[in-house]
């Protein structure tokens, strides 16, 4: 044992670093509990905090909220897309 | 495509813009309207959040697109494949030892010695060493060759020097020809 140890493990570092999946799935990961846990967060203390945290936050209705919302998915994609194919053409 | 994909850079920046997308998808769910059935729910440290990711993404995006514009230049494309050579070398290779790699002491050319000179711009690509050494033989001469393969020629500029042994011993015209036969190059 322990003989091709230290090689096995250089060429499994060496494959995740080449790939371009597992920092994005980390960031899904962690878009997803955010997404999940900053809601739930809201709803316990958007009606306590100070007049002067809330007003840097978003002070919009429930449709402006949505209209922002699609609005940076849209782009979003869009950007995500753009940044693939370039990445694509420079190669 | 595996030097770009190694990039942490270009990682980090779709990392960030996935994010910024599921996260936005999924806050997007728990906006509601006021109706009869529910009352209105608006997340504003979530929206405000997403708000800021976007900036965030933005900058990613300039960013991305100057490393990209970096990237692509062939200076950063020549070291590259100089770090990925020197790296695979050093890999595979075993570590020479201090004393053996010293070079052999080149003799310093007499004053009187010819200069051999390139006669057209181009690579040299090999030299074929037993021919030199036949040719400086038969012509009683040393012949030093500074060129390297792969080095660049350019015509007019010297690419050795030969000298004879023997002081009384002239050097042929012939040898230039032979020298520059040996020296296969590509123009």
């Amino acid at each position: 044992m322990g003989f091709g140890w230290g090689n096995r493990i250089s060429a499994l570092r060496d494959s995740l670093q080449t790939q371009l999946w597992p920092m994005p799935a980390i960031g899904l990961v962690l878009a997803i509990i955010l997404g999940v846990g900053l809601p739930e967060l809201d709803a316990r203390i958007d009606d306590s905090l100070p007049t002067g945290v809330t007003n840097y936050l978003f002070g919009g209705g429930a449709d402006a909220a949505r209209t922002v919302l699609s609005a940076i998915v849209g782009s979003l994609i869009t950007v995500t897309s753009l940044t693939f194919s370039l990445t694509v053409v420079t190669l | 495509m595996r030097t770009f994909s190694r990039d942490h850079f270009v990682h980090l920046t779709l990392a960030l813009f996935l994010t910024t997308f599921t996260y936005s998808l999924v806050v997007l769910r728990t906006v509601r309207t006021s109706s009869d059935s529910q009352q209105e729910f608006v997340p504003q440290i979530s929206v405000t959040v997403a708000v800021l990711l976007t900036v965030a993404s933005v900058l990613g995006l300039v960013l991305f697109l100057a490393q990209l514009a970096s990237q692509i230049r062939l200076e950063t494309i020549l070291d590259n494949v100089r770090q990925d050579s020197t790296e695979t070398l050093r890999r595979v290779l075993d570590q020479r030892d201090d004393a053996s790699s010293v070079p052999p002491a080149t003799p310093s050319s007499p004053p009187e010695a010819r200069i051999i000179e390139v006669s057209r711009s181009g690579f040299l690509v090999s030299g074929d060493e037993g021919e030199l050494l036949e040719a400086a033989c038969e012509a009683g001469i040393v012949v030093q060759v500074e060129g390297f393969s792969g080095g660049s020629l350019v015509a007019g500029t010297p690419l050795g020097s030969s000298w004879p042994v023997d002081n009384d011993v002239p050097t042929p015209e012939v040898l230039a020809t032979r020298v520059e036969d040996a020296l296969a190059g590509r123009w």
